[in-house]
């Protein structure tokens, strides 16, 4: 196989020879120290191969053996380069194809991160981009080892890091930390106290007295689990209450909006677009204002994964400051988006809502929304029992 | 009759056989017949006959002849 190919890339004649004596031209060949492969005699003709240099001085052996050469075909690289002669372009390109693939062969094309939860892989490589890790680098260049001890180093929440480079891709791979778990307070004496006003609607007493019961009215800062229990001998002690009150409640949101705003407006936009390659990137723009809102890429896709070419693109857009008017009905939506944002850090994740209205109350400059909503949630909040 | 063969009779070189597909032939002096059918090779003291079918040589180079094709017999020769 080897010996083909480097037989190609040299060069070879397909030869026939006539007449005379055959075997006394294969040994005048032999001991010319011409080269002969895929020798064939059908009786009447000789057909062999030799190389190009060889075949010039095929002519002398085959003198002395009586027999007559002719070139049946010629076959290899410079005879292909011979015959493209006027095909420079041609000739060229395929050069630079053959630059190129030998070229980038030896580059970085791909890197993967694998192993990680906390720490995001954008993240891991930019620090790996940092270190000299990147797209279109030299894989000769990549010390591996510095590369490991610096990620330990800058990292305090991995324990251990391995890159591997696999042809052209490189894979970093991690092991993070175990997290310290959160140890739950479960000695401190705790009252559970409501912390909102509404009706009872459930009562889950985990630990402690259960003080309340479905029906009662309690308000804010009402003690709803108590965290002192009687023993059996009537003495009291006092532990960690916990546990879940559900509560009908009623809550009021606000929210407002001018209805005269001014604010930035898209003027103009455009797309600027680069070609990519390796790491590299040419632009493909004369002009283009504004700023950047947002960016993409069209890379090219293998079996395996992305490929470090394609287009690049982002988003630009240019803005004015412009006064803007709005109508009512828009300022109320407004305001109710705001009460929205409002209602959300008003309300914790256990909460179920049963009824929302809201009445609106207009000015000339501006529009006021009040929300109240109805709502079945959980109002058990830890107090501390002082225990002198 | 001779029990032993002499030092000189003892043919020098290598041969290989790859099943009956190929045969290689060190310390050939030289080519005396060859067609798709036989080939009779020069070993010095002895001669070397193969006989077969779409007899091919691969290569002939520095006394070593590498013939593929069906082979059929190897045969030596005085």
């Amino acid at each position: 196989m080897i010996i083909n190919l480097l037989r190609l890339i040299l060069g070879f004649v397909e030869f026939e020879a006539k007449g005379g004596f055959p075997e006394r031209f294969l040994n005048l060949c032999t001991v010319n120290g011409i080269t002969l492969w895929q020798v064939q005699n059908d009786g009447v003709k000789v057909k062999a191969c030799t190389s190009i240099k060889a075949y010039k001085n095929i002519k002398k052996s085959a003198r002395n053996s009586g027999m007559k050469v002719k070139i049946i075909r010629k076959r290899g690289f410079p005879f292909f380069v011979k015959n493209n002669r006027a095909r420079v372009g041609v000739l060229v390109g395929i050069s630079l194809v053959v630059l190129f693939l030998a070229m980038s062969s030896c580059m970085l094309w791909n890197i993967e991160v694998s192993g990680n939860t906390r720490i995001k892989s954008e993240v891991l490589m930019e620090s790996l981009n940092n270190n000299g890790v990147r797209i279109g680098v030299l894989k000769s260049k990549i010390d591996t080892i510095a590369v490991q001890n610096e990620l330990l180093d800058e990292y305090k929440d991995l324990s251990w890091v391995s890159i591997n480079i696999f042809g052209t891709k490189a894979v970093l791979e991690v092991k993070e930390n175990s997290e310290k778990p959160e140890m739950e307070d479960d000695k401190t004496p705790m009252n559970i106290v409501a912390g909102k006003d509404g009706q009872i609607v459930l009562v889950e007493g985990h630990k402690g007295t259960n003080i309340v019961k479905e029906g009662d009215v309690v308000v804010r800062g009402d003690l709803l689990i108590s965290g002192v229990t009687l023993n059996s001998d009537g003495s009291e002690k006092t532990t960690h209450a916990s546990g879940k009150v559900f509560a009908k409640t009623i809550t009021d949101v606000y929210g407002e909006c001018d209805t005269k705003s001014s604010g930035d407006v898209l003027k103009s936009s455009g797309y600027k677009y680069y070609l990519y390659a390796l790491g590299g990137e040419i632009p493909l723009f004369l002009k283009c204002k504004g700023e950047k809102l947002y960016k993409g890429e069209n890379l090219l896709k293998s079996t395996s994964g992305e490929l470090p070419f394609g287009v690049k693109w982002e988003f630009l857009g240019e803005f004015q400051k412009t006064e803007i008017e709005f109508t009512e009905n828009q300022s109320a939506f407004l305001s109710l988006l705001n009460c929205v944002n409002e209602k959300r850090k008003n309300f914790k994740d256990e909460c179920e809502i049963s009824k929302i209205s809201y009445t609106k109350n207009s000015t000339e400059d501006k529009v006021e929304v009040k929300c109240q909503v109805v709502a079945k949630e959980n109002i058990a909040e830890e107090k501390e029992i002082f225990v002198e | 009759m001779k029990l032993k063969p002499s030092k000189e009779d003892i043919v020098k070189g290598n041969i290989e056989l790859f099943g009956n597909k190929q045969i290689i032939i060190d310390g050939c002096k030289g080519v005396v017949d060859y067609n798709e059918d036989y080939l009779k090779l020069d070993l010095g003291k002895i001669m070397l006959k193969v006989t077969g079918r779409n007899l091919v040589i691969d290569s002939y180079i520095y006394e070593q002849v590498d013939l593929k094709g069906e082979i059929v017999s190897v045969e030596f020769m005085n």
